[in-house]
Order: structure tokens, then sequence, then C-alpha cells
């Protein structure tokens, strides 16, 4: 029953043996001769400056997690939409009753002051 | 249609009431006597639909005796916390008062709902609900680090849990195919005693005991309850604990059949809780981490009393949790005063209290003597009952075990009622303690002494309600 998955199998196998075998090879095989230069942190050329851990704005979290929620909303309204003729006025009205409720959450978000950027 | 599901839409709408209150600057004295007001309200729609029965939304979702008198209780415990606050309450909260109320009804409602759920999505979506309100709830202070710490551990823990609850419901539903609770009962009849579905099912059980702070899974609260801000420290003492049983109830109800064989692992699992709780909390110097480990201890004594898988350990269950709700509420109503003048929980900030609030170290007194299990009080009574049915089955190693853990528990409990009674204050002045404070104290201890020798009325209740739940 299951041998329809097979291939998918052999597929995962191959793609993780090959990831892990090609940097496990590397490290076995390869010279190890560090020096600062090499092991100093890629910059795009450029001499890194000051530390690589610096404080990032919280700004860029709200906008990831509010992205996420409205996102999902949105895949949500994917399949009413394929179904909105069949489902009638009770599907138009649940679904309203959904936007309806994130409606609340945007509209606090807003007033809040989380989609400034500055 | 709407009388019968009332509670939750007035919820809701509370809810979203005090969330779009944050605009305008509402003080604080408002949106308090406002939150009273609606958790009065709520209370009172409670009680008017208490007696309703009713199958809703597809079969998922009912409505019963059991369901709305756990909604009630829910509902008291929600109107004590909210008049637990008062102006001198921490000013992170006091300038965010609307969402913290918010949160609370939230809260309220998912835990609402979770006492009326049959089947798998509604049970846990209104767990998850309940859940992410009291996330926020404990890191609300967001200057302290101490409860920025415990709510992030709370919610990787929490989040962990739901996940491996979820893992081990997809292995139950893989064998059902239907995802309400009743499918459970009638196919694990003619299931074979298969491994990989008990595997599920403890797996299931995950993100309950969490809730509950069992063993295995009991190892956030602590940090929790010392991080979180005082109020939303019996928040999830006493109302999370009563949600928890009655979901636990629900579930232990319909996988009967199942469970009944090997009930032996789950007692395994109240022995190991009670023992640590019990144990750990003796070294405890810090008022709200012993309360989180004496709370895991109280959890494992509820575990008893549910896994007789019979009506009279349910219902002394039941009897117990909501004893437990006012005890605990007590305690840390009484620590929360305390916190508010001297501003440390340690052991030693209560000292010499019966000098100066003598009514607080009273009530504080009868609570930690009834919590630990000391005749003539509820705490007794409770413990009586569920022992008893504990024997009435044959487990009497199972209840050696758990009077030795009461004993143990009676010297941690009397380490904190020394502190109140027998050392002088290092103020001479009484105490202030407002109105609404010395009436909640005057009913606690009427009902510590009264329900202890004469339970009838609380345990008629709890047998009600768990023959509403199982017939």
């Amino acid at each position: 029953m299951l041998q329809s998955y097979l291939p998918i199998l052999i597929i995962g196998i191959i793609a993780i043996a090959f990831a892990c075998g090609s940097v496990i090879v590397s490290s076995l095989i390869g010279q190890k001769k560090p020096n600062e230069d090499k092991l100093a942190p890629y910059e795009c050329g450029n001499v890194p400056i000051g530390d690589a851990r610096d404080r990032y704005p919280v700004r860029y979290y709200i906008i990831a997690m509010l992205f996420i929620i409205f996102d999902i909303e949105a895949a949500f309204m994917y399949p009413w939409a394929v179904l909105f003729k069949k489902l009638g006025w009770f599907g138009f009205i649940e679904m309203m009753v959904f936007l309806l409720i994130l409606l609340f959450g945007f509209i606090y978000v807003w007033a809040k002051g989380a989609l400034e950027w500055e | 249609m709407i009388i019968y599901i009332l509670p939750e839409i007035l919820t809701f709408l509370m809810a979203v009431f005090f969330l779009l209150s944050a605009f305008k600057k509402i003080s604080m004295e408002t949106l308090h006597k406002t939150g009273m007001f609606f958790s009065i309200i709520n209370i009172l729609i409670i009680l008017f639909t208490i007696n309703l029965n009713g199958l809703f939304f597809y079969g998922t979702y009912k409505i019963d005796f059991f369901s709305q008198s756990i909604k009630f209780i829910l509902a008291v415990g929600l109107f004590f916390i909210i008049f637990m606050a008062d102006k001198r309450i921490e000013n992170t909260i006091k300038k965010n008062y609307g969402e913290f109320l918010f949160f609370l009804f939230s809260s309220n409602l998912g835990m609402m709902m979770l006492s009326s759920a049959l089947e798998f999505i509604t049970l846990f979506l209104s767990l998850e609900l309940s859940s992410y309100t009291m996330f926020v709830l404990v890191g609300f202070l967001k200057n302290k680090k101490i409860s920025a710490e415990a709510g992030i551990k709370y919610l990787f823990i929490g989040a962990v849990a739901s996940a491996l609850t979820l893992y081990g419901y997809s292995i139950i539903f893989s064998y059902f195919g239907d995802t309400s609770l009743q499918a459970m009962r009638i196919g694990s009849m003619f299931m074979m005693k298969d491994v990989i579905l008990y595997i599920g099912f403890i797996f299931f059980l995950t993100a309950f005991f969490f809730k509950l702070a069992i063993l295995p899974f009991s190892f956030w609260a602590p940090d929790v309850y010392q991080g979180a801000s005082t109020n939303v420290t019996a928040y999830i003492a006493t109302v999370s604990k009563v949600a928890g049983v009655a979901v636990l109830l629900r579930i232990f109800v319909y996988f009967f059949p199942i469970f009944a064989d090997q009930e032996k692992i789950l007692i395994l699992i109240s022995i190991l809780t009670m023992t640590f709780g019990n144990l750990v909390a003796v070294q405890q110097k810090e008022l709200k981490r012993l309360l989180a480990y004496s709370s895991i201890a109280q959890a494992g004594y509820m575990l008893v009393g549910l896994v007789m898988f019979n009506k009279s350990g349910m219902s002394s269950t039941l009897f117990y949790v909501t004893a437990y709700l006012v005890m605990n509420f007590t305690v840390f109503l009484v620590i929360d005063q305390v916190e508010k003048e001297k501003g440390s929980t340690e052991l030693t900030a209560l000292k010499g209290l019966s000098q100066r609030a003598p009514l607080l170290s009273l009530s504080l007194l009868l609570a930690l003597l009834s919590l630990g299990g000391v005749p003539p009080f509820v705490g007794f009574t409770g413990k009586w009952f569920i022992f008893s049915s504990a024997i009435n089955k044959g487990y009497l190693t199972l209840v050696l075990i758990a009077f030795l853990n009461s004993v143990i528990s009676v010297y941690y409990y009397l380490l904190v009622a020394r502190q109140a009674y027998l050392f002088m204050p290092d103020e001479k002045e009484k105490m202030k303690v407002t109105v609404p404070v010395r009436v909640y104290s005057y009913f606690s201890i009427v009902f510590i002494i009264v329900m202890g020798f004469y339970p009838a009325p609380l345990l008629n209740w709890a047998e009600k309600a768990i023959r509403y739940l199982v017939g």
C-alpha cells in the first residue's frame, strides 16, 4: 500500500546523503590551513567592522508576525472563494464573521502604532 | 439557540470591548469597575443557563449541567482575580489595563469552551486560546527580566506540549477516522489493545498534564509562578487548574475502555508528582515558588481521584478542585496584599503579619492548614473523599504514599504560617486592608470551615455534575 511513496523516500535519502556527505567528505579530505584572513566573516570584500551581534530593531519581528497572521487569513479565503456559490449565504456570513474578528485585531494593531516604520 | 451559548458570546463581546477600549485614555479605575461589573453579569448569565441541556454545532459542543457549572466556577474565579487588583498594582498592568482585562476575558472564554468541547478540534482550539492568552499574561510586565523570562519559558514549554498532543492525536485519528471523542469511545471498545494506540493516548494527554502541572510536564511551574505578577499567578494556580481538571474529566470519561486496563502508569505519574512537589517545596524560601511546588503536589492528589475512573473518584476530584480554588486564592490574596505593602514575596515578608493584619493572617492560616489536609477544614474533607474512593478500588499503597505526602506538605505550609504568627513585625502600625479584601477573607474563612464540617452541598453538586457528564 505504501509502495507508491517509495520514490519520495529514495529522493529524501539521496538529498540528505548528498548534503551531509559533501560537507563531511570535504571536512575529512580537505586541507586544514586556517589563517586570520580566511577565518574572518565575509562582508562582500569589505573589511568587517565591529561585532556581528548587534541588537536588531524589534519592528522587523512585528512586521513578520503580522504578515504571518494576515497571510494565513488570505490563505483561508482561497478555499472559500472556490466554493463561494455552493456555500451560499451561510458561508458568506460565516466568512464575514471570521474577517470581522481579524478586523478587530487589525484595528488594534493600527491604532497602537505597530504599523509605523519609524 | 443563542440562549444556550450566551455566556460565551457575552464573554467574547466583553473581551472585544476591553480590546477596543485601549484607544481612549480610560483610567484604570473605570476599567476596573467595568471589569468587575462585566464579570458579575457573566456569573449571573451562567447561573441563568445552568440547567440547560443541548448539543450544538453538529455534535461538537455540549451544554449540560457539568459544563455550565464549570463555567460558573471559572466566572467566579475571574471575578476574584479582577477584584484582587487595586490602585497599587504594577505600573505596566495599570497603564495597559484594558489589554490586561482583554487577555483575562479571552483566557476565560477559552476555558469555558474547553469545558463544553466534545470533539478534538474544538478542544484543541479552546486549549490554545486559553494557553496563548496566558503566555501573554505571564510576560505582561515587560520591564522586569524575571517576568519576560517566565513568559518565554511558559511559551516554549507550552508550545512543545501542544505539539506533542497533536502528534498523539494524529496517531489516535489514524485509528478511528473521526475527530469526535464519541467516536474514540465507541472505536476503542472494538480496538485491540494496540501498543501504538496506547502511545498515542499518552502523547495526547501531554498538553492537559502540562496545564495541570503534572510531573513530567510541570517544570515550568516554579519559574512561571514566580515571574508573573501575583494576580496572574493566582489566575494560573486556581482557574486554570479547574479548567484542566474539567477537560481531563471529559477525556477520561470518553477514553474509559482503553485506560481502565492501563491506569497503573497514571497512578505512577500521580505518585511521582505528589512526591516531587512536596519534597522540593520544603526547601523554598520564596512564597510564589513554594506555592508553585505545592500546586504541583496538589495536582498529584487530584490525579489520584481522576484515575479511579468511577463516579465517586471523579466527583471527589471536582469537589477538591473547587475547594482548592478558594483556598489557593486566599493564600495568593494575602501574598498580593503583602507584596503591595513591602514589595517582596520572600517568606520573611510575612513576618509578624498576625500583629499587623489579624484577619488576613487568620484566613491565611486556615487556608494553609486546609491545603495541608488538616481536619476539620475543607481540604481534609476533599482529600478524604479522594482517598476513600482510591481505597474502595483497592489501592492501599497509593493512599499510604499520599498520606505521607500530606504530612510533608503540612510542614512547609506551617513554615509560611509560622512567619505570620511566631515573629514580631518590623513595623508596628496596622496594615491597611480594604473592604473588599475583608469581605473576601470572611467569605473564605466561613467557606473553609463550613464546607469542612458540612460538605454535603458541594459534594452533592459535584456528584450531580458528574452524573450529567457521564450520563
